[in-house]
């Protein structure tokens, strides 16, 4: 017979609040229900009443790890609206940023994964590594966290050639760092025992669940946004994405590792190919009567972001679609069959966000109507 | 097959990489964005800085003599929107950030602009350096359409109560007659 | 025969409540404090346990409604009871204080007092993380509660005497049983660990899993005599290993610093290693401890 147990609003392994139930019988799990929605904050009926510039401060608090990915997709959004493009200094700075932000996301994940398994001693060293990439964001940005780099048509701050020589110190630093972590990650048998072959994810699953991000790359489906659909600077830098066929935490841990090492490839090619130039436009237009879509990969999979305008400063309409609305439906599938101690750990192998997750739906039940969006209205968006 | 850990024990135990922080201060780097001041010397009154805050932090009453200016740092979100877009210059970010007080009031900051008042009914109306400022800037349009300064001192000088009573009425016409000529 | 009165001054003031909570209560430091250095940080002051308890003695108790009262309450005591009673009859340094000739296995059955203690305490708390917990902690005990007799009981048969004062004196005579028992003290070692409760093996009271496992629902001054018996298990535990298998000590401070040193050597292998799942960490201790148990206790049979 099954009892309930509770990993509820509270608990050491959740980062934000959100409830699971799992139907256990003696420590193996035979089902689940997963109940979301204690971190709804309003945001997207806040953004209908400030302007189009306010609105940027206000998406980079939806999430306080990824904020830069949300003030970007929002920034670039905005700029498919009114039909304008930034400069080529103001691109390259994004992608720098933006990839600055993603070694700092993943080491902090690679901390918060020893934290689940007990492995306190290489928690604090991978926090320690991670300093260095968030020194870098504080001495360009001025804040370590909700950086506000983006304005409407460029960005705000320049990177001087002193702050260059700063970055580049801390980037050779973190190499060395990474390596180190790769090979306590790959080389520990107890922490292979705990990792391997635990939260299998089967491809086809995978694909019919619609998972994204390094989740989906865990188990061999090949998508990335960076690639597939280039913004910012991505299409003037050279990267590989990599790619894991086993679907475990295993394979989802070695796919962050080598983010990790595309990411200072990547900072290294911009940082060398930086042109001179202004890094905002002077002047914007009114906004007209129009909608856009914009996505980035953001560091948990793809987001999305859906803007209309009605012709006056303020928008109409603003949809956030985050990853982890979508990858938090794949944990059903991982956990059954596994053990109550495994939980923590594949939970937090898809990196759950659960501040991106909360948007409310209606469900206009009265009328029964259901709309689709078909792929060619989501094709016709940016005019790049 | 733990050597990497051990030998990264061993070496941490005598660096460690936290500080005993209220007794040993910390100084942000330069660039930093932590409270707002307000620079009483430059700052004119304009009010951009409160119609521009996204979070609403910015305040401006206008009260008896003076205008008012009052920014929360309880609701304020250190974006620096302010500082970028004040046209004197006048409101800038430190970089202190232990910002914890006892008292709401004393999370507060701000600067009073004196009115001016009117030479005629002597009633306060207009942010008094906002008013030099303003007589600076048009001082380089006069120069185009050649009008004595002393002129339009006296012109501006009087509330929009008086300047719109019927015997400044004819003097006010003769003067936009000569600026479309 | 000592009289009641002494006895009862050796439960309270030395060895018993007092000294050992002091001792402890140095050792626990010392555990902390070296974790966080090896960690890169920098530690808590040493009398952080001293000040931990007189904060939770001045909280409120709270007992869940569903939960049992009279054995919540009494699962601490009888692990304080436990502890106390098995340190007045270990010698430190000269005689010990109660002396009998079947001191031997009285400490090997006091010292399962703490372990039952947990089992009844998650049980009897009506939460879901307590009734995991303490099933966790019976897979536990019984996965290292048997390398752990068979090694005490390999000096028994060796000796053929079950006295605690008796092996301490053999040893000052001949040197400590390290030296002829090696494995059986590599294996007593890695059971001190599932007994205090450290990685690998701590598992019962994980707290990432199962938030505190049998411990979840206590607070206040029932969660400050829990925290008492885990002072106290520093310094008795270790004690104990000290006096069967590496000499004992010829006065106090000699038998403080092996302690000083088993605690450094515990603290080491807490800090390099991950948490073994509950499966894992029996599977080890039947598959690897429990062999090396064995050999030494047939060498002890068969070899004079």
């Amino acid at each position: 017979m099954s009892a309930i147990f509770p990993i509820g609003p509270f608990h050491p392994a959740l980062k934000e609040a959100a409830r699971f139930e799992l139907e256990v019988e003696g420590e193996k799990i035979v089902g689940g229900d997963f109940k979301f929605g204690y971190m709804h904050r309003g945001i997207e009926d806040i953004a209908t009443t400030k302007s189009y510039h306010s609105n940027i401060f206000l998406a980079e608090r939806v999430c306080g790890i990824c904020n830069t990915v949300h003030s970007t997709c929002y920034t670039q959004t905005v700029e498919a609206l009114l039909n304008i493009q930034p400069p080529e200094r103001a691109k390259y700075i994004r992608t720098i940023i933006f990839e600055t932000e993603r070694i700092q996301s993943h080491l902090l994940w690679f901390g918060v994964a020893m934290h689940e398994i007990g492995y306190d001693t290489a928690y604090m060293y991978m926090w320690r590594e991670r300093e260095n990439a968030v020194d870098m964001l504080e001495s360009v940005c001025g804040k370590r966290v909700n950086l506000g780099i983006n304005t409407l048509g460029g960005v705000r701050r320049d990177i001087t050639p002193d702050k260059e020589v700063l970055m580049r110190r801390k980037l050779d630093l973190l190499e060395k760092a990474i390596n180190k972590v790769g090979k306590i990650v790959l080389e520990d048998k107890v922490l292979k025992a705990r990792v391997k072959d635990v939260g299998v994810l089967t491809k086809d699953d995978a694909k019919k669940l619609c998972v994204v991000g390094p989740t989906a790359r865990g188990s061999g489906v090949d998508m990335d946004v960076r690639r597939d659909d280039s913004y910012a600077a991505y299409s003037y830098v050279d990267f590989d994405v990599p790619i894991e066929e086993n679907g475990d935490v295993l394979s989802r841990t070695l796919v962050r590792l080598g983010e990790l090492f595309q990411s200072i490839r990547i900072i290294r090619q911009a940082m060398k190919d930086l042109p001179k130039g202004p890094i905002s436009l002077e002047e914007l237009p009114l906004p007209k009567i129009n909608e856009a879509f914009g996505r980035v990969e953001a560091h948990r999979g793809e987001l999305l972001y859906y803007i209309r305008s009605n012709g006056t400063n303020r928008p109409e309409r603003v949809k956030i679609r985050t990853p982890s609305v979508v990858n938090n439906n794949s944990i059903l599938p991982m956990v059954l069959g596994e053990t109550i101690a495994d939980v923590p750990i594949i939970i937090a192998s898809m990196d759950p966000c659960f501040s991106c997750t909360d948007r409310v739906t209606i469900v206009d039940t009265k009328r029964n109507v259901s709309r689709t969006a078909t792929l060619s209205t989501l094709g016709r968006r940016r005019g790049l | 097959m733990k050597r990497h850990i051990i030998s990264d024990a061993l070496r941490s135990i005598l660096n460690p990489s936290t500080t005993k922080y209220p007794k040993k201060s910390f100084i942000p780097p330069d660039g930093y964005r932590g409270a707002a001041e307000y620079d009483s010397e430059k700052c004119v009154g304009c009010a951009a800085c409160s119609q521009e805050c996204p979070s609403g932090a910015i305040t401006y009453d206008d009260e008896e003599k003076a205008r008012v200016i009052k920014l929360s740092y309880g609701i304020c979100s250190f974006c620096g929107r302010c500082e970028e877009i004040c046209p004197w210059d006048a409101v800038h970010l430190t970089k202190r950030f232990e910002l914890a007080v006892f008292n709401r009031k004393d999370a507060e900051t701000g600067v009073d602009v004196p009115f001016f008042e009117c030479t005629e009914c002597s009633r306060p109306f207009f942010p008094s350096p906002q008013m030099k400022a303003s007589i600076e800037k048009v001082r380089e349009t006069l120069e185009k359409y050649k009008i004595k300064q002393n002129e339009l001192a006296s012109l501006i000088s009087v509330c929009p109560t008086c300047s719109f009573s019927v015997d400044k009425m004819p003097e006010r016409r003769m003067f936009l007659r000569r600026l479309v000529e | 025969m000592t009289s009641i009165v002494e006895i009862i001054i050796g439960l309270v003031i030395y060895p018993g409540l007092i000294f050992s909570l002091a001792v402890g209560g140095m050792f626990y430091w010392l555990y902390r404090k070296v974790r966080a250095r090896m960690q890169a940080r920098l530690g808590p002051p040493l009398y952080q346990f001293f000040i931990d308890l007189v904060k939770l003695f001045s909280k409120e108790s709270i007992i869940p409604y569903s939960g049992r009262g009279l054995l919540i309450v009494l699962a601490p005591l009888l692990s304080i009871i436990g502890l106390l009673f098995t340190i007045i009859m270990l010698p430190l340094g000269s005689a010990p204080l109660v002396e009998f000739d079947e001191s031997l296995i009285f400490a090997l059955y006091f010292l399962a007092f703490p372990g039952l203690a947990m089992i009844m305490a998650g049980s009897s708390s009506g939460s879901p993380y307590g009734a995991v917990g303490s099933s966790r902690e019976a897979r536990m005990m019984i996965a290292y509660e048997l390398p752990y007799t068979l090694s005490a009981l390999t000096l028994a048969f060796y000796l053929r005497s079950l006295s605690l004062s008796a092996i301490t004196h053999y040893q000052f005579d001949h040197g400590p049983f390290f030296f002829k028992y090696p494995l059986a003290t590599i294996v007593l070692i890695l059971c001190l660990l599932a007994k205090i409760g450290r990685r690998p093996f701590d598992a019962p009271e994980a707290d990432t899993e199962i938030i505190g496992g049998p411990l979840t629902e206590y607070s206040g001054t029932l969660l400050g005599l829990f925290e008492i018996v885990n002072g106290l298990k520093w310094f008795v535990v270790p004690a104990f290993v000290v006096t069967l298998f590496l000499g004992g000590g010829a006065n106090l401070i000699e038998f403080l610093l092996k302690c000083f040193g088993l605690v450094l050597l515990l603290s080491f292998i807490d800090i390099i290693h991950p948490r073994f799942r509950v499966d894992q960490g029996f599977g080890f201790f039947m598959k690897w401890v429990l062999p090396l148990a064995l050999i030494d206790f047939v060498r002890s049979l068969i070899l004079p």
